[in-house]
């Protein structure tokens, strides 16, 4: 790091945020030096991103202090506001418009009628940051939509190194990003380091934060819990304090019912989530529920689509009934099979807005309301109050429009529909996703009274506490290959938040291995105790 | 920049991303203070209207009460039996373009079909002689390949229906025309003509047929939508396509029975229509296909629903007792186009502005 001295370049204190009622950020409080890499890691929600956001100018806060500069400033109401203060941010998402050229990609936005730029300054000055970015850089009139996802993202964070930032922000930036062009970048912030322009570095890869981090700021549940100078980390000090592991009590966990003379009901063989990965093999029994873990965007979701025969990948899907096995080949197969699907986002996924609750309810079901050529209401109904029981829905009138529900009945309702199929095996995709604390209880009761009844159940979901709790064994997902599988037995909160960022899921990490090996041997080690452990069971 | 999702979800701020930070779950206790009872107002409201077209049905009356006191006769039985002609000629057009509003798409081919189906009965039977069952069979068959085809097409390769069926037209009417060599002449069997004609009885009742074969298709409509299975999925395939094909409902099916649909009942209601004009030409069908979206939209089927097809029948007699006031006010034909056009926008402005509210609250 640059010893620059001089005040912060932002500084924000006692931040808050809320979204409804969801408290996204609670108190943070983070200062960005001049020169300076600094680092905020923490586990999926912990508050990051919208951290960022505020700094950016996307989300307005709740409550807190912003300096620029060393004097009190607003928090900027626009994302412009924030630029025109010199900080650029890029995002994970590629935020390119693929039907234009990378000249109009890395400009955009930074044009307007009063302040033009020549058209020969424009292509030099493009053609000076893409050379800097990539080994290989397209031509300037090439199309952004030819062009390979790493490049995509190479445009986008040309567009922001561009406008010469006095605080870049790549928040989860380099994950779309090649191996070399991400070395480079992370060249060019060191050059920028030296220059005096700081860096702000949300990544969940602890060797690129080993590589040019100078500070790390730890956030968990929505307050920042400390900032520490290279030479201050380790994997291990960082893993508690992203987790609180000393202040949380381990929590009683659900009682198995599945044991190893259960009757095996799914077997995937040769599994590979993307082209190039190791492949795995899973079996699933009956009244077993499985956690599927890991970080945003690392395979759990390909999987559980590979699963419910929604995303063709390598390998097979099998679906075993007693002596019969047929291999799961579509959706529609899938739930022929028994095999029931519910996903992720709700509202864009399983709502029929303006539809009523029971048809909600009864629309992949409705073969068995059919009285002659008509539907029968009072079917549908009838079905419907089995659920309203088991999973606790309240509701007014059967009648009224699904949005008339909170979220929590809403996710209700979708899984009463899939259970309604009868199914033998549940996929739940996040099902805890944005409902309220009542709402989750209800549904870990749920899913303890269906392991009873024999159901198997394979949930993804990004609270750690979740899979504490609930799952009978949890399978951790790391770039595209399943990286560990955690029996109950081994499942702590340590060890799960640990595999997620690639630290041995084996007891015996002394922690002396640098933070770099650590992460870099992950996939063999990982990959090979779950092997060892799916041969014992 | 605003329309950015955090890449947190679970406990994280975008927990409901689909609705971004703007929006919450309903029980959320929405942070947006302020306004709460002009809220609550708009709600009463638009729930009301979303129940029932209130609004439709009052602008009924008062068009109608308007053009009693303004308009010498318009309140005689004669007046009125010849705007429900009149109506049921729209309401019989607009059959298929509700279904396809429904699920979301747009139906410019109604005219062509009109076109195609007119010509079919009237000139092909005469030219090929055929007896008039067969002429509509050939073009009940024709239609519905052509129209199945526009559905699966623009479900396979996600393309707008507004040009797809905008080209269908042309080969429809083309298609036919060819046949005839351009001639466009041609004359409905008498029969027909009676169907529709203002001084036709139906079973000795003063009123045509036609009248009330729209109500049977209303009624018919009605029970397909409301109470079949079919119906259900096609509301939900408009509603939200992604969660109708999670929903293991086949979309693109009913995309392809929808637009086939739409295409048959055109062609029948050329048919119809061909026997009220008495000759055939290639502009018969104009007038309707406008006439038939504007009854959808007027009568309150948003794009994706909800609708109704008795809210499209109400539509449809609306705006022909507009029509009918305001060319008796004294305005002219090209007057009542920019009224409908006007109507139109307003109505579609008035969903946009419902729409927002129902994914707020």
């Amino acid at each position: 790091m640059a010893e620059l001295g001089g005040p912060p370049v932002v500084s924000v204190s006692n931040l808050a945020k809320s979204f409804g009622p969801t408290r996204a950020i609670v108190d943070a409080t983070l200062q960005v030096l001049p020169g300076e890499v600094h680092a905020i890691v923490g586990e999926n929600g912990s508050g990051k991103s919208t951290l960022v956001k505020i700094l950016s100018g996307v989300h307005q806060p709740g409550a807190g202090s912003l300096e620029v500069a060393g004097s009190p400033a607003r928090f900027f109401p626009t994302p412009r506001a924030a630029q025109a203060a010199g900080i650029a941010t890029v995002f994970q998402e590629v935020l390119t418009v693929d039907t234009r050229s990378v000249l109009d990609n890395i400009w955009i936005g930074l044009e307007s009628v009063s302040n033009r730029v020549r058209q020969a300054e424009k292509r030099r000055r493009a053609r000076a940051v893409l050379a800097e970015l990539l080994e290989h850089p397209p031509a300037l009139d090439d199309e952004v939509g030819d062009l390979s996802l790493s490049e995509r993202q190479a445009c986008s964070i040309a567009r922001s190194l561009i406008r010469e930032p006095k605080l870049l922000i790549l928040d989860e930036a380099t994950s779309a990003l090649d191996f070399s062009t991400r070395s480079r970048l992370f060249g060019m912030v060191r050059r920028r380091a030296a220059e005096g322009a700081s860096t702000i570095l949300i990544t969940h890869r602890m060797d690129e934060i080993d590589e040019i981090g100078d500070r790390i700021t730890v956030m968990r549940s929505g307050s920042t819990v400390g900032t520490l100078a290279r030479g201050e980390w380790n994997p291990e000090i960082l893993v508690q304090m992203m987790t609180g592991a000393a202040e949380q009590a381990a929590r009683e966990g659900r009682e198995p019912v599945a044991s190893a003379d259960s009757a095996v009901v799914l077997e995937a063989r040769e599994l590979a989530l993307r082209p190039g990965a190791r492949p795995f093999g899973l079996s699933l029994r009956a009244g077993e529920v499985v956690g599927v873990a890991g970080l945003e965007g690392h395979g759990q979701d390909v999987f559980l689509k590979a699963l419910a025969g929604l995303e063709p990948v390598e390998g097979e899907v099998e679906r075993v009934d007693g002596s019969a096995r047929h291999v799961v080949r579509s959706h529609r197969g899938a739930s022929r099979l028994g095999i029931a699907y519910v996903p992720r986002e709700r509202r864009a996924e399983s709502i029929f807005e303006w539809m009523s609750i029971v048809e909600n309810f009864a629309i992949a079901t409705a073969q068995e309301d059919r009285r002659g050529p008509f539907l029968s209401e009072r079917s549908s109904s009838t079905r419907f109050a089995e659920y309203l029981d088991l999973l606790k829905i309240k509701i007014g009138r059967g009648g009224d429009a699904i949005t008339t529900l909170s979220g929590g009945n809403q996710q209700k309702v979708t899984i009463a529909r899939w259970l309604a199929a009868h199914p033998r095996i549940l996929i739940l995709n996040d099902p805890t996703r944005g409902i309220d604390v009542n709402a989750k209880r209800d549904l870990y009761t749920l899913l303890d009274v269906l392991a009873k009844e024999g159901l198997a159940v394979v949930m993804l979901s990004t609270e750690v506490d979740e899979h504490l709790e609930l799952m009978d064994r949890v399978l951790v997902f790391r770039e595209g290959e399943l990286a560990a599988e955690l029996s109950r037995a081994e499942l702590t909160r340590e060890r799960l938040v640990a595999s997620f960022f690639g630290g041995q899921s084996s007891t015996d990490s002394t922690g002396t291995a640098s933070t770099r090996t650590a992460s870099t041997g992950t996939a063999s080690t990982g990959t090979a105790s779950a092997d060892n452990e799916r041969q014992a069971s | 920049m605003t329309e950015l999702r955090t890449a947190t979800p679970g406990s994280g701020p975008a927990s409901d991303p689909a609705g971004g930070p703007r929006t919450g779950a309903p029980a959320s206790g929405d942070s947006r203070g302020g306004g709460a009872r002009a809220r609550s107002l708009w709600e009463t409201l638009a729930a009301t209207q979303a129940r029932f077209p209130v609004a439709q049905v009052a602008l009924l009356f008062v068009t109608f009460a308007v053009g009693a006191i303004a308009i010498e006769g318009f309140g005689s039985y004669n007046s009125v039996r010849n705007m429900l002609v009149l109506a049921s000629l729209v309401g019989l057009t607009a059959v298929g373009q509700t279904l396809v509003v429904l699920v979301g798409g747009l139906d410019l081919s109604v005219s062509g079909f009109i076109v195609a189906g007119a010509l079919t009965v009237t000139q092909l039977a005469e030219m090929y002689g055929w007896n008039f069952g067969t002429a509509l069979l050939v073009a009940i068959v024709g239609a519905g390949l052509l129209g199945a085809f526009t559905g699966w097409l623009c479900n396979r390769l996600n393309i707008q229906p507004l040009i797809v069926t905008l080209a269908m037209s042309a080969i429809a009417v083309g298609v036919v025309q060819v046949q005839t060599g351009g001639a466009q002449s041609g004359s409905a069997p008498a029969w027909l003509s009676q169907l529709s004609a203002p001084v036709a009885t139906t079973f000795g009742i003063p009123m045509p047929p036609v009248v009330f074969l729209w109500l049977a298709v209303g009624v018919l409509m009605w029970l397909f939508l409301s109470r079949t299975r079919t119906g259900r999925q096609i509301y939900a395939t408009g509603t939200n396509p992604r969660a109708a094909d999670l929903a293991l409902i086949r979309t693109r099916r009913i995309w392809t029975g929808v637009f086939a649909f739409s295409a048959i009942s055109a062609v029948l209601a050329g048919v119809i229509l061909a026997g009220f004009a008495g000759s055939v030409d290639g502009s018969l069908g104009g007038p309707y296909l406008f006439q038939s979206l504007a009854a959808v939209i007027v009568g309150g089927t948003v794009f994706g629903g909800p609708g109704d097809y008795w809210r499209t029948m109400i539509g449809a007699i609306l705006l022909v007792f507009l029509g009918t006031v305001i060319l008796g006010l004294g305005f002219t034909i090209p007057d009542r186009q920019v009224m409908y056009g006007a109507i139109i926008l307003l109505a579609m402005a008035a969903y946009g502005r419902e729409k927002k509210l129902s994914s707020r609250i």
